[in-house]
């Protein structure tokens, strides 16, 4: 029994050490290849024995040299994910810390490992590298953090500094194609001129209306865009007065008649120039309701409507405000507005 | 660039260009591009070369030209000046106005505006003496029937001699524009023709112009008396001052005072304030806001208000998308009130060339309930502009 329990022993611990060894020799092989820059020769090495494209799975040492070799030999997002886990097995919360530090300007402060920095400088790197790749912002924003960490905390600066210098060559361009979120609100004056009928409830004949009114219109909305181009969803409620009578005579005239309702729009905005001028072609549509009194036995035809159309728009941003004229053709209605509006 | 460069270094007390717009390409002054310190007449060197190198796109212009050569050849009829003290120079103005484009039959009319020669003569450093003749002519199909009759209209537009003792100061006398407002091109605004400000305002008399990088400030006396081209109503005599300061390097904002008296001794009190922005780059937004008061030799006082506002979007080089928003109240104790409203295309597609096409509404408002409302007006216009 006992030599049947010796023996079992024996055969267990030669297989783990087995194991243990296989597992360190090509481990160690695949680093002395990545010494010798053969990188894709290395990364084969640890394919034989780990499986490579599931890092939950490998040591944090294999992961390293995949990031490391992936980085050379160009697989740029896959070294960047596996340099990620690497962060998140050795380094979650001081990495928190440090992009909070980097954020609040406490980083200098503050000690951060050098092997840590190391993985710092490769993200630049990477992110710098699929920026110009890809020319997608986040890339650029995220080489820019990372660089600015290794530059501040004085690791391979020299060669961050001049990574820096290149990004803030770029940064302007950048800036400008960044898309941002705005939200705006508005206070303006429009007016309009519209046709309505005048129906004679016992022939049924018509007399056209012509009616031109004008009314405080507040509102605001959302702007999606960058220095090129966007869109825009705008909303705004209106009261005001209007004048009708019978087109080409006054027999029948009303004047001061309470107008309300309201203006939505969405749009395409164009920047020409980059600048804070833009034009937006928008679709508008346009609900009025006028509190028209009708004669005995006739009818006001058009009392409440809802239009829809086309609308120019031309918006100036100035310090502080912008301004805004909007020309829009809604069937038989025009429509003229002024705003003024702020941007939060 | 370098060109730029070189013309600021040789005129190195003046700032600016052409049109009131130009503040949207930072041009804050007058001078820098005129010899007039409040705009309108002949341009001056500085003028015609940033017009050629900076404004005016290169449409047909070979890659090879640089702008500093469009520069050199901004001179009189193509040339670079072999002289300091000459420059002639021509002006020409032409519109076709439609006018109800709504209607089946709209009217149909081509006016030849402006048709000017000029001949400046200048010396000393920087422009110290000036001395500038513009005889205009307008052919009789274009002159109002009520100014002449329908006949061919000559006279001399301005006249002046200029002397500016240290840069900032200035002294002119002779006949000049009305130093008022803004100085747009659009005459026929409602400010600009019941503000006797029109094509035809331009009055005999002194100027005194102070200025500094921040500000311009002008008094002009003045007499129209005798003028071939103006109606009596508007050979007035009378006083008027505006002040310019940019309280920001994108905002400029002014005041104008105006008081005057026609042969008949009908009185004209006016008073505006005015804001002009540069907006993002090369585009800007200007408006006016004015009362006019007139005042009948019986003491019959009527108050108009206005309001001027033009905006240009600058797309690309020389071409700009423009809107002009006006609002007039001929009398202010009735409610009948015009709207305008113009978008349009102002284009400079070579040097001493500009192109402008708008379509404007005009909307009345009238509170009178005997008065039928009118529709819209759209009209048509349509305007080239050469210099030579």
């Amino acid at each position: 029994m006992v030599l049947k329990l010796v023996l079992f022993i024996m055969l267990f611990s030669t297989c783990v050490y087995a194991k243990k060894s296989a597992r360190t020799i090509y481990y160690k092989a695949a680093q002395k290849q990545y010494l010798k820059k053969k990188y894709k020769k290395s990364i084969r090495t640890l394919e034989k024995y780990y499986q490579i494209r599931n890092p939950k799975n490998l040591p944090t040492a294999v992961i390293q040299l995949l990031a490391l070799n992936f980085l050379k030999t160009k697989q740029l997002k896959s070294s960047s994910r596996y340099f990620h886990y690497v962060i998140r097995r050795r380094y979650k919360k001081l990495h928190k810390r440090v992009i909070n530090a980097l954020e609040n300007e406490t980083i200098e402060d503050m000690k951060v490992p050098q092997k840590l920095l190391r993985i710092y400088y490769h993200l630049g790197e990477i992110y710098y590298k699929i920026y110009h790749r890809t020319k997608i912002t986040s890339y650029f924003r995220a080489s820019e953090k990372y660089f600015n960490i290794c530059e501040i905390k004085e690791h391979l600066d020299d060669n961050a500094s001049e990574y820096l210098e290149y990004l803030a060559k770029l940064k302007t361009q950048v800036d400008q194609k960044e898309f941002k979120s705005d939200w705006f609100a508005n206070v303006g004056i429009l007016n309009w001129q519209e046709k309505l009928e005048l129906q004679s409830q016992s022939t049924g004949s018509k007399t056209k209306l012509l009616s031109n009114a004008r009314a405080l219109c507040v509102g605001g909305g959302y702007r999606y865009s960058n220095a090129f181009h966007g869109i825009e969803i705008s909303a705004c409620g209106f009261s005001g007065s209007a004048k009708i009578t019978a087109n080409s005579t006054a027999s029948y005239s009303q004047d001061g008649v309470a107008v309300t309702g309201f203006l939505l729009d969405s749009g395409y905005i164009i920047k020409p120039k980059s600048g804070k001028g833009s034009l937006t072609i928008s679709l508008p549509l346009f609900y009025r309701d006028g509190e028209y009194s009708q004669p005995e036995n006739f009818s006001i035809l058009g009392q409440g409507q809802l239009s829809a159309g086309v609308m120019l728009k031309g918006r100036y941003e100035l310090p502080l405000i912008d301004f805004t004229t909007s020309i829009g053709s809604l069937g038989w209605t025009n429509l003229f507005m002024m705003q003024a509006g702020y941007t939060f | 660039m370098k060109f730029i460069i070189f013309i600021t270094l040789l005129f190195p007390c003046i700032q600016a260009l052409a049109y009131p717009n130009f503040i949207g390409k930072g041009y804050h002054a007058c001078l820098t591009c005129h010899y007039n310190p409040f705009g309108n007449g002949p341009l001056n060197d500085y003028g015609r070369a940033v017009g050629a190198s900076a404004i005016a796109d290169r449409l047909f212009v070979s890659k090879d030209t640089t702008d500093e050569e469009l520069g050199d050849s901004s001179g009189f009829l193509f040339s670079k000046p072999n002289q300091s003290w000459f420059r002639p120079s021509l002006d020409y103005r032409g519109m076709q106005l439609d006018r109800q484009i709504d209607q089946d039959e709209p009217i149909r009319k081509f006016i030849h505006m402006q048709m000017d020669a000029t001949i400046t003569l200048k010396f000393g450093k920087s422009d110290k003496y000036i001395a500038t003749f513009t005889h205009g002519v307008i052919p009789d199909n274009s002159v109002k029937v009520s100014r002449r009759g329908n006949k061919e209209l000559q006279f001399s537009k301005e006249h002046y001699i200029g002397f500016r003792p240290i840069q900032e100061l200035g002294i002119y006398l002779g006949k000049m524009d009305k130093v008022f407002g803004i100085r747009v091109p659009d005459h026929n605004s409602f400010g600009k023709l019941y503000g006797n400000l029109h094509q035809y305002s331009a009055s005999t008399g002194v100027l005194l112009h102070w200025g500094k990088e921040k500000f311009d400030w002008g008094i002009q006396a003045y007499d129209g008396k005798g003028h071939v081209e103006k109606i009596e109503s508007e050979q007035t005599k009378g006083y008027t001052t505006k002040f310019e300061y940019s309280v920001h390097k994108e905002v400029r904002v002014g005041v104008s005072i105006l008081t005057e008296e026609d042969p008949n001794q009908n009185q004209k009190d006016m008073k505006a304030i005015t804001a002009k922005f540069k907006v993002g780059n090369g585009s800007s937004l200007m408006a006016e806001f004015g009362e006019i008061i007139n005042t009948t030799k019986t003491n019959l006082e009527t108050t108009s208000n206005y309001m001027f506002m033009q905006n240009h979007l600058n797309l690309t080089r020389g071409l700009f998308f423009m809107t002009t928003i006006e609002y007039f109240q001929p009398n202010t104790s009735n409610q009948f009130e015009f709207y305008s409203i113009a978008p349009g295309v102002q284009y400079f597609p070579w040097q001493r060339v500009e192109l402008r096409a708008e379509v404007q509404n005009v909307r009345t408002f009238n509170d009178d309930k005997n008065t039928p409302i009118t529709n819209d007006m759209w009209n048509f216009i349509g305007q080239v502009h050469l210099w030579f």
